[in-house]
């Protein structure tokens, strides 16, 4: 890296590398079988120049073709979009030391081992019903990332993931139930047993379909399904969209927008959490950054460039999605703060509603204006503060901002989503469902 | 290249073994609103080596080519470690091919300079199209791919990809009221594709700023009719992804739900998926198991003929292989994927199919679609309330949904207007995504479906 470094400075006067590489072991399960297991290497390089004032950007997976990189990023940076940043000079130290990201025995997990943990994983959900289906898939990962620029700065720092999935399947004449759960987080350790024990009491509440009539009614949403409302605040919080201002969110700061029951936070400062880091993808320390607190807007999260662009200090929030694209504005691990009700009590709440467990359709439709339509994948019925049944060939649709004003209560416990969401049930007052039966 | 690959294949102790090298070099320029937001270039070497050892699959991906035979090792290792049945793959005559591209202008040939200027122009075009346009998107894309396949029956395929990809995205403004509508095309017939879109461009300009005047739709049940675009994302989305038989080699349920010979919608419907379609984004020579390509009736005059298959579901469930393993990239393995997927020619005129509806939705363009199994859900990028069979006022949001088996039976009326669409979007399934495919329908009309919406 070093020695790479110092040839990119006597070619480019402003520039900096960053460089990935990955290995993961995903041991996938098939039809309640082990079916497939994969190494997978990735290496990726990637030189950000700016050149007579111009960003230019190119990418590769071999340190072989640094020369080939410099060229092409300075033939890009031609026509290249205008800097208003400059690379920073130091990286704020502390964090490395802060945030602890790396766990030697994910590292070291054997095969075996996580062979031993999908068995046990597939024997668990038959032991239910011996007539389901059952994918699942355990993953280990660990990483290495590294930065420089042309300015003497640097950083690196490893991490590493432990993934399991698991999909529930029950196919029956012209019906079909389809559960997905997983956890994800960078320790090795930690229990399985809630994960399982929701499976299982899921496939319980899924066993009756009931209808439901087209109305508008009480809605509960299960942290998985909680995204649906959580997009269009991530499109429109983003600093390149208040920029450009195409965000309904634009000049909002300070105002109250949603129930002050609501907090949202942009957090890349959690221990082991999917997308911490001690810096963003551009060398600034992350941060516990407010989004939305009480109610509130607090802040739009930005990069060095939309920073500059719109006259505000970078949030630590320039992420690149993959090597071979450059940093853009980018959450880091997204939290919902935890409000005081249980998800019981909400259940014991409704006369009549749904809950909402997962959903089809995520993010297709109009994201930015804050609406949504999606099928209900997975729902039940609530019918006198009892779960009656599993719903079927049901819509919901509304506005994400205007669901947030409606809210009667956030749940008391918030749970992990895909390794980077934290979010908590949400009970929403009146949502519109549409249904043909 | 040819020899080394054998090379790391021969005297292997595994039932079947591919290895697939792939190098690429792209370009990508993305403006936003007149001004360039992105432009970057990227090259990329990697492979993969798959192993089949006793039904288990063992699967490395890596960057670096060197070490190809401890890399193949590798794999047999960790397949050992799952076989524990016979190995099942369909019988395939071994191929030796070298494939050119065929693609007009080659667009490694066209400088950034006449890109950008290209984009710059189409960005122009949407957002001097009306005030309301608040901003736009206009990104490019492409990529030209070198694959080595070759594996341990002898079969050894290179393969150049060219691909090209344009997408615009048009943002009206109204107050806080922000519409958006997209277009987009896609291509392996080189750079003239990317020319001569200034109508696209403006064509998304004008649904977004249209979206703004439109009402919200009404949530309920409709008869609706879907223009090509949006009737083929439904065949591809709700009919196409069911037919894949890696979903059911092993899962007697979902056989007997998809039971072939078995009556699914009128006699008027007929759906074909077919990968050897001359010059379609879907289409190549061989997928990427080096199995030919052809035309696959999936459903045949209402009756369920037949599923897309890889070597293995094909050889599991006592059928031929049916050219349909496709892998993103050397990433990922093969899995059974669709090609150009479409619904065949009706005998209604367009207009005929309107007639007689009292209250229901004309849905077109799309925003996307998504699926498990029987259920589906789609987007609509444009929509309009029908009364008394005419066209009333245009809706927005709407968002169609249903079972797919009640949804076949429901399709009543088929036109003689079939279009293949070339977007530039691509198929989503396993984290593969996005994979060039085609989908393509006349317009076709579907009683009771599920809208969502307010009410």
């Amino acid at each position: 890296m070093k020695q790479i470094m110092e040839k990119i400075k006597q070619k480019v006067p402003s520039g900096e590398l960053f460089r990935v590489n990955y290995k993961s072991t995903p041991v996938d399960y098939e039809m309640n079988q082990l079916k497939s297991i994969n190494i997978e290497e990735t290496e990726g390089w990637a030189l950000r120049v700016i050149h007579d004032g111009k960003i230019g950007f190119s990418s590769s997976t071999s340190h072989n073709q640094i020369d080939g990189m410099i060229e092409k990023a300075l033939e890009v940076a031609q026509f290249g979009q205008i800097a208003q940043f400059d690379f920073p000079g130091q990286i704020t130290t502390g964090n490395e030391q802060k945030i602890k990201l790396y766990d030697e025995s994910v590292k070291e997990k054997s095969i075996e081992n996580m062979i031993e943990k999908g068995n046990e994983i597939i024997k668990r959900v038959l032991s239910i019903n011996s007539d389901l289906r059952c994918d699942t898939g355990i993953s280990k990962q660990d990483g290495l990332i590294q930065y420089g620029n042309t300015k003497g700065a640097s950083f690196h720092y490893k991490n590493t993931m432990l993934s399991y999935s698991v999909m529930v399947q029950d196919t029956k004449e012209n019906d079909m139930m389809m559960l997905m759960e997983s956890m994800q987080w960078g320790k090795a350790g930690l229990s399985l047993e809630p994960l399982l024990e929701r499976l299982e009491r899921k496939i319980k509440w899924s066993e009756k379909i009931v209808g439901v009539e087209s109305s508008s009614i009480p809605v509960i949403f299960a942290p998985k399904a909680m995204l649906v409302l959580m997009l269009p605040f991530i499109s429109g919080l983003n600093g390149r969209m208040i920029n450009k201002k195409i965000s309904p969110l634009q000049d909002k700061k300070g105002q109250l927008l949603c129930n002050p029951l609501f907090s949202l936070y942009s957090d890349g400062t959690i221990d082991y959490a999917g997308a911490s880091a001690p810096y963003d993808d551009e060398g600034i320390a992350m941060q516990r950054l407010p989004l939305i607190e009480k109610g509130v807007l607090k802040n739009y999260y930005y990069d060095l460039q939309s920073a500059a662009e719109a006259g505000e200090e970078t949030t630590g929030n320039g992420m690149r999605s993959g090597f071979h694209s450059s940093p853009s504005p980018g959450v880091s691990n997204l939290i919902v703060t935890e409000g005081k009700t249980s998800f019981e009590e909400m259940i014991k709440d409704i006369k009549e509603g749904i809950i909402i467990d997962q959903v089809l359709g995520l993010g297709q439709g109009n994201v930015l204006s804050g609406a949504f339509s999606n099928n209900v994948q997975l729902g039940f019925k609530i019918k006198n503060g009892k779960v009656a049944g599993r719903i079927k060939n049901v819509m919901i649709s509304g506005n994400a901002f205007d669901v947030l004003k409606d809210i009667v209560a956030v749940g008391s416990e918030a749970r992990w989503v895909s390794g980077q969401y934290c979010f908590p049930h949400l009970y929403v007052k009146s949502l519109s469902v549409s249904t043909n039966q | 290249m040819r020899n080394r690959l054998a090379k790391a294949l021969s005297n292997q102790k595994a039932d079947y073994l591919e290895i697939r090298l792939e190098d690429y070099e792209s370009t990508h320029i993305r403006f936003q609103g007149k001004d360039m937001e992105k432009i970057s270039s990227s090259q990329e070497m990697g492979g993969n080596v798959r192993a089949l050892v006793k039904g288990g699959w063992g699967f490395i991906t890596f960057n670096r080519w060197e070490d190809l035979e401890n890399k193949v090792k590798q794999a047999i290792e960790i397949a050992a470690l799952i076989g524990n049945q016979k190995s099942c793959l369909a019988e395939t005559e071994p191929v030796v091919e070298y494939l050119q591209a065929d693609c007009g202008r080659d667009f490694r040939k066209i400088g950034l300079k006449d890109k950008s200027a290209m984009m710059k122009n189409y960005s122009n075009i949407m957002v001097s199209y009306s005030s309301k346009i608040q901003s736009s998107i206009a990104d490019y894309t492409d990529q030209y791919t070198t694959v080595h396949f070759a594996n341990s029956e002898g079969t050894y395929i290179r393969h150049e990809r060219p691909y090209l990809s344009v997408h615009f995205t048009a943002i009206a403004r109204d107050g806080d009221d922000v519409q958006m509508a997209h277009e987009s095309t896609g291509s392996i017939k080189g750079y003239d594709s990317a020319e001569q879109l200034s109508s696209m461009a403006q064509k998304a300009a004008r649904r977004a700023v249209n979206l703004l005047k439109a009402k919200p739709v009404q949530g309920g049940e409709y008869t609706v009719i879907l223009d090509p675009v949006l009737a083929g994302v439904f065949i591809h989305e709700a009919f196409g992804h069911l037919s894949e038989a890696d979903f059911l080699y092993e899962d007697s349920r979902m056989k007997s739900l998809m039971q072939l010979g078995k009556k699914v919608s009128s006699p008027e419907l007929s759906v074909v998926d077919d990968g050897s379609l001359p010059g379609l984004l879907g289409s190549s020579r061989y997928d990427d198991e080096g199995i030919l390509t052809r035309k696959n009736y999936l459903i045949k005059k209402g009756i369920l003929t037949g599923r897309l298959h890889s070597r293995e579901t094909a050889a599991r469930m006592g059928e031929t292989a049916t050219g349909n393993a496709r892998a993103l990239n050397y990433h990922f393995k093969p899995i059974v994927r669709m090609t150009n997927t479409y619904i065949e020619q009706g005998m209604t005129s367009y207009r005929d199919l309107f007639n007689e509806i009292k209250k229901g939705i004309y849905a077109r363009h799309f925003y996307g679609g998504n699926t498990t199994f029987e259920m589906f859900t789609f987007s609509a990028g444009e929509g309009y309330m029908i009364e008394n069979g005419r066209l009333v006022e245009p809706v927005r949001d709407v968002t169609l949904s249903g079972n797919l088996f009640d949804t076949l039976y429901h399709i009543d009326g088929i036109g003689n207007d079939l279009k293949i669409i070339e977007s530039g979007g691509g198929c989503g399934k396993n984290g593969q995504s996005p994979l060039p495919v085609t989908f393509g329908s006349p317009h076709i009309r579907i009683q009771n479906v599920v809208v969502g919406g307010s009410r």
